[in-house]
Parts: structure tokens; C-alpha cells; sequence
């Protein structure tokens, strides 16, 4: 009872008490707790899994043997890889080829679904030409570095990361205001007297020591933040240029053309005429007869992301260079933008010696953060852990009906009103990571309804549909809805055939037959809006237009009638 | 100004910011959006990876006559009259990339 009196008195007491005056650097204090605190959860998977992302190649580089290549000096041709590995792979279209030229020691490697549908990550040997197999898309390494920055939470997850980089900047702007005369304080070594005094000044050296990698981290991380969602989801004014899209081919160059696709060897052999000196760092091969190849090449621009270096797209048929965005054509605004990537990610010197160092400083510090996200929560916990013992310590009972409380109500420091939302969102990135993994391995062929087999000229078409990657189980048919039809070709048909369309109900017109269906050899779909009102009685039309100008056309019924059109799930 | 209140003011910028996060407006389906005033349509066009600039666009009745033609300028916007009888936009943004979009489609903007 004596405890409890003193209890209910001490709180009064804390009531009355004088409210401490305020100054610029208690203000900036109170800021730098708060955004430091509230979401210090959240912002500790953010910043340890930013932290190993910087490693992620290297990390998969050893677990993995497929994406190791042997010692060499000459390195065959990025169009001869390609070339090669596709071969190894007949049955399924390869796509985003990289060469690893700037990594001397990996394997070169492409995307391909499999018979399933899920994605994986074929590999060949740059040196040698031999194709060392294949692996998972979500790797350890990459797996991590989807963590950063997606958090695995569907649709607001690249919101969510990049607000970490709006609190690292004002976190870093208010820390420094905290501290008077901050560098004072660069070569002072943590008392170790007391524990919280410890971490404080840990805390506070590390901060110091960190100074320009959190304002490289909080610049960048802030610039995302207005993209996304500032500019993405609310319409701010954007600075930066929008990014050129990929042409297609002109009716010109379709007329002048037959069926036959040439090698990715003949693109790079073109494109080696045009810049003898190009460093190939990808190919991507067209996914249907007027998308052309896409070929990436390194020039001597500094701070480019590998997915935004200059580019060359050329007719798959003639091998002709059709456009280019170079990067020495890119405004000061788009250059900036692409500067934030490397600069964040710590592989800007992809390329040279110096790049596994850089990405070493980069993890170092990067680690650093993360001690200072931690160190900052045992700090808070320490200060107020002291203060509620001198309170509470008379009476064990009430001590430990208190602690039980301060834990599960949804206020208090240091998270405050934010506790729960740390907790929700951590239970959200553990069943998004799930979803991940599974989806990774999985895909979508063979789900949903199926479209029976029907012939379309001298050939078999079938189909299947599926609302999407995470409602294989939905009913695909609904009115409004978005659908994902998996197409199976045979080979022959699409080399017949110049475009193969879908469309719910029968075209119009034949100029306009329907949503084109694209995509790799094995995957190859179209995606289609379904109509606001739907009766049960629509057709779905497959219509081809074959090279010779011949029309083929089938139907299916659009929903599952146990005929045609079967539901698969 | 005190500490309580430097506190609340965190939280309201907190919460502007999860109200900032939680307006995301999801993609919907929709490639031309119009603002009507009469029969006068001000359209934007949005295509998937192609670019919406500079593209033929014509307005066809249902049994295939053309009644207008227009261009999209480099922002994907385009005007036309909508006709008194039925009819759709026919949208030519190259090879194997033909759309046609009845008013029904349409978005408001």
C-alpha cells in the first residue's frame, strides 16, 4: 500500500513539476528522439538489411557455385554467351542477359521461367562458355536487397523504406544541433563507467564518425522519398525528366522484313562497328516481332547505375541500330537522378579495383547506422528504465503488474503511439518475405481457368488465366478486373505468325485485333482488362496475323463453361 | 512553446505522413481519361512502356467510317467532338499496337 501511495504521489509530483524550458537544442534533442524512436524497429530491418545489401553479389557469390567464373584473360562476346546459353535452355525464352563484365570473377547469367512458371536465373561461364546451371531468382543476396527496399510489403513498401531516408536526414540535422560543439568530440573515447553513459557516447562518436555517410544515405534516401511517393502516388511536381521509353519498330521496317530473328552475336557484331570500345553489360532479345533488342553498354560516365548506362536498340531482323539514349544526352536533373543509386548503394566503383573496398566502407558504415538505431533505443530504454526503478521499486507487485503494462500498452516510450505499428509492420514483412519465397519458386501456368486446346490454322493453341501472382485461387473472371492469360505457341506457330492478339469479344476491326501477346519463349501472355459488365456469355478471341498477311481466329468461351473452358482451380 | 507541445507537433507530422503514404492511388485499367464539357472530349492517353506522344487517333462509327482524325501531343493529351452516333477511338501507337477504346472506357479525370 506504501508503494502505491507513493506511486499515485510520485505521478502527481510529475504533474506539477515545472515544465522545462525549451532551447534550440533541447528542440533539435526532442526531434532527433523522435524520429530516431518512434519506428527504431522498422528503421533497425531497414538499416542491417541496407547494410548487407551492399554485399549481396558477394554474399551469393559464395554460396552459390553457378555464379562463379573461372580465371581468365579473354572473355568471349556477350552475343556468343547469350547465344550459347539460350541453346542450353531451348525450351524457354531467355531475358536480361548480363554479362558481369565489371565483375571479373562472376558468371554471366539471364532470366528464364520455368516449366511452372516461376522464375529462376540460368548461368554460363564468361570465360570458358560453360553453362553452369541455374538458380533461384531470390538468392540470400538478393533476397536481402529486396528487403531494403521493399520491405516485402505489397504497395506502399518503397513509400515506407524512403520515409526512413526523410528521418535519417532530419535525425542527422537535428543530432547535430543536439550536440553543442560536436567537434569537440571526434577523438573522445566512451566512459565506460556506467553502461548508459557508455552507449551514449557511442552513440555519439559513431554519429560523429558517420557524419558524411548518413548525409549521403539521408540526401539520396530523401530524393527517393519525393519520388516515390511524393511525385509517384500525389502528383509534386517532378524535376527530372521523364525516362525515354524503348521504340518499337516503324511500319517501315515490318514491311521490309521476314520471319527469322538473327543471333544476339549479329546485334553485338553491329553494335561493335558502331562503338568499337563498348563495354557490354546486358542484352535484352525482343518479346515480339516489333520490340528490339536492347543492348547496354558502359562509356566513361561516372555514377551511372548498370540499368540506366547507355543504350542501343536495334532490329532484331537487320541488325540496323534503330534509336539510342546514351547517357551523354541525358539532362543534369536525370544525371542526378541516376547519381542516387551508386552513390547509395555503395557500387560506384563497379568496374575497377577499388570496387569491393568502396562497398567494404560501405557495409562498415552501413553497420554503423545500425548500431547508432540500436544504440539510441538502449539508451531511451536505459534513461526511463532508471527513472520507473527509483519509482517503483518499494513494491514488487505493482513493479511487475507496471512492467507487464508498459509492454502492452499501445503508447509509452520509446516507440509511443507508434509501438504497434512497428509490431504490425514487422508481422507484415515476415508474411510478405513468405509470400516471396513462395511466389519465387511458383508460378502461374497450368492455374486458374483453362482454355482448351483448339486449333488456330495448323497448329494447337491453349491457354490459362489467372487473376494474378497472389489470387491463383481467385475466380480470373470478374468484371473490371486485370487478368494474366498464359499463352502456349508451339514453336512453329510463332515463327508463322507476325502477331497473335487477345481480345474479349470479336475485334472490331482487324487493325485493331486485340492486346498483343508477348514475352520469352515459354512464358509469353497478354494482359487484359476486363469489361465493367460482364453477362457469362463473352468470347475470349485469339486472332493471328501471320507474315503472309493470313488471319487465323478461335474463340473460347471467357468463363469456365466445363467445355472449352475449364475451371483449373 | 514546450516540450509537450514540440511532442504533439512530431506526431502531427507523423500523421500527415502516414496520410501522405496511405493516399496511393492503385493503377487501374483505363488507357484515356476525358474531361467532357458538351461533346467537346479533353483526353490524356497512358500506355503501357510506349510512348504516348504524337500518335494517329480517329474516331470511328461502329460500321467503320471515320468521322474525325487528331494527333496526342508530347504529353499523351488529344481533343476531339464526340460524334451524336456511336463510336470508339481507333489508337495506332505502331506495329502490333493498335487499341480501340469505346466511350464506355473512358475515364473522368
Amino acid at each position: 500500500m506504501q508503494g502505491l501511495q507513493h506511486f499515485f504521489r510520485t505521478r502527481t509530483d510529475a504533474r506539477r513539476a515545472p515544465r522545462k524550458s525549451l532551447s534550440v537544442q533541447y528542440i533539435a534533442f526532442l526531434i532527433h528522439s523522435f524520429v530516431g524512436l518512434k519506428l527504431s524497429l522498422l528503421f533497425t530491418v531497414v538499416l542491417l538489411s541496407g547494410a548487407l545489401a551492399v554485399l549481396s553479389l558477394e554474399i551469393d557469390w559464395l554460396l552459390y557455385s553457378e555464379f562463379r567464373a573461372s580465371s581468365g584473360d579473354v572473355r568471349l562476346g556477350a552475343g556468343e554467351l547469350l547465344d550459347r546459353l539460350q541453346a542450353a535452355y531451348p525450351e524457354f525464352g531467355l531475358s536480361f542477359f548480363e554479362t558481369m563484365n565489371q565483375h571479373p570473377g562472376f558468371a554471366s547469367f539471364a532470366m528464364f521461367n520455368d516449366a511452372a512458371g516461376g522464375f529462376r536465373y540460368a548461368w554460363i561461364d564468361p570465360y570458358t562458355g560453360e553453362v553452369k546451371g541455374d538458380t533461384p531468382v531470390l538468392t540470400p543476396g538478393r533476397f536481402i536487397g529486396f528487403l531494403h527496399s521493399t520491405l516485402y510489403l505489397p504497395v506502399i513498401g518503397r513509400s515506407v523504406v524512403n520515409v526512413f531516408g526523410l528521418l535519417t536526414l532530419l535525425s542527422l540535422i537535428a543530432g547535430l544541433y543536439a550536440y553543442p560543439k560536436f567537434w569537440r568530440f571526434f577523438f573522445r573515447m566512451p566512459r565506460t563507467g556506467n553502461a548508459r553513459v557508455f552507449w551514449s557516447d557511442l552513440h555519439k562518436l559513431i554519429g560523429l564518425w558517420s557524419l558524411w555517410f548518413v548525409l549521403i544515405i539521408g540526401v539520396t534516401g530523401t530524393w527517393w522519398f519525393y519520388e516515390n511517393p511524393l511525385v509517384s502516388h500525389l502528383g509534386a511536381p517532378n524535376p527530372v525528366e521523364p525516362t525515354n521509353i524503348k521504340p518499337l519498330l516503324s511500319y517501315g521496317d515490318m514491311d521490309n522484313i521476314s520471319g527469322t530473328m538473327l543471333s544476339a552475336a549479329s546485334m553485338i557484331s553491329a553494335v561493335r562497328k558502331a562503338y568499337p570500345d563498348a563495354q557490354i553489360l546486358g542484352i535484352n532479345p525482343p518479346e515480339h516481332n516489333a520490340d528490339p533488342y536492347t543492348v547496354t553498354f558502359a562509356g566513361d560516365a561516372w555514377l551511372v547505375p548498370n540499368g540506366r548506362q547507355n543504350k542501343l536498340y536495334l532490329n532484331p531482323f537487320t541488325a540496323d541500330i534503330i534509336a539510342s539514349h546514351t547517357v551523354d544526352k541525358y539532362t543534369p536533373a536525370q544525371r542526378a537522378d541516376m547519381a542516387m543509386a551508386p552513390l547509395h548503394l555503395g557500387n560506384w566503383a563497379s568496374g575497377n579495383a577499388a570496387d569491393l573496398p568502396v562497398k567494404l566502407i560501405w557495409f562498415v558504415f552501413g553497420a554503423g547506422m545500425t548500431v547508432l538505431c540500436i544504440s539510441g533505443l538502449i539508451i531511451n530504454l536505459k534513461r526511463t528504465a532508471r527513472a520507473a526503478r527509483i519509482v517503483y521499486s518499494r513494491n514488487s507487485i505493482i513493479r511487475r503488474l507496471h512492467k507487464s503494462w508498459r509492454i502492452v500498452r499501445p503508447w509509452g516510450r520509446p516507440f509511443g503511439l507508434f509501438k504497434y505499428m512497428n509490431v504490425l509492420l514487422i508481422l507484415g514483412i515476415g508474411a510478405g518475405c513468405g509470400i516471396a519465397l513462395t511466389l519465387s519458386s511458383q508460378g502461374t501456368k497450368g492455374a486458374g481457368f483453362l482454355y482448351q486446346p483448339q486449333p488456330v490454322g495448323n497448329w494447337e493453341v491453349s491457354m490459362n488465366a489467372v487473376a494474378g501472382l497472389l489470387e491463383k485461387d481467385l475466380n480470373p473472371i470478374r468484371p473490371n478486373a486485370s487478368v494474366n492469360f498464359n499463352v502456349a505457341l508451339p514453336d512453329a506457330a510463332t515463327q508463322a505468325f507476325k502477331f497473335a492478339y487477345l481480345r474479349v469479344g470479336e475485334p472490331r476491326t482487324l487493325r485493331a485485333p486485340g492486346i498483343l501477346i508477348h514475352g520469352p519463349a515459354g512464358s509469353r501472355h497478354a494482359d487484359i482488362h476486363l469489361p465493367p459488365a460482364l453477362t457469362g456469355n463473352e468470347k475470349i478471341w485469339l486472332t493471328a496475323i501471320g507474315w503472309d498477311g493470313q488471319v487465323y481466329q478461335t474463340q473460347w468461351s471467357l468463363d469456365a463453361n466445363g467445355k472449352e473452358t475449364i475451371d483449373g482451380r | 512553446m514546450d516540450a509537450k507541445t514540440v511532442n504533439r507537433l512530431l506526431y502531427t507530422a507523423a500523421a500527415l505522413l502516414s496520410v501522405t503514404l496511405s493516399a496511393h492511388s492503385f493503377a487501374h485499367g483505363a488507357d484515356v481519361s476525358c474531361e467532357t464539357d458538351d461533346s467537346h472530349h479533353s483526353c490524356t492517353l497512358e500506355l503501357d512502356e510506349i510512348s504516348p506522344a504524337n500518335l494517329s487517333i480517329e474516331v470511328l462509327s461502329l460500321d467503320l467510317y471515320r468521322l474525325s482524325k487528331t494527333r496526342s501531343n508530347a504529353k499523351g493529351e488529344f481533343h476531339f467532338i464526340a460524334p451524336k452516333q456511336k463510336y470508339f477511338l481507333l489508337i495506332d501507337a505502331g506495329p502490333g499496337h493498335v487499341f480501340d477504346i469505346g466511350p464506355d472506357s473512358f475515364a473522368a479525370h
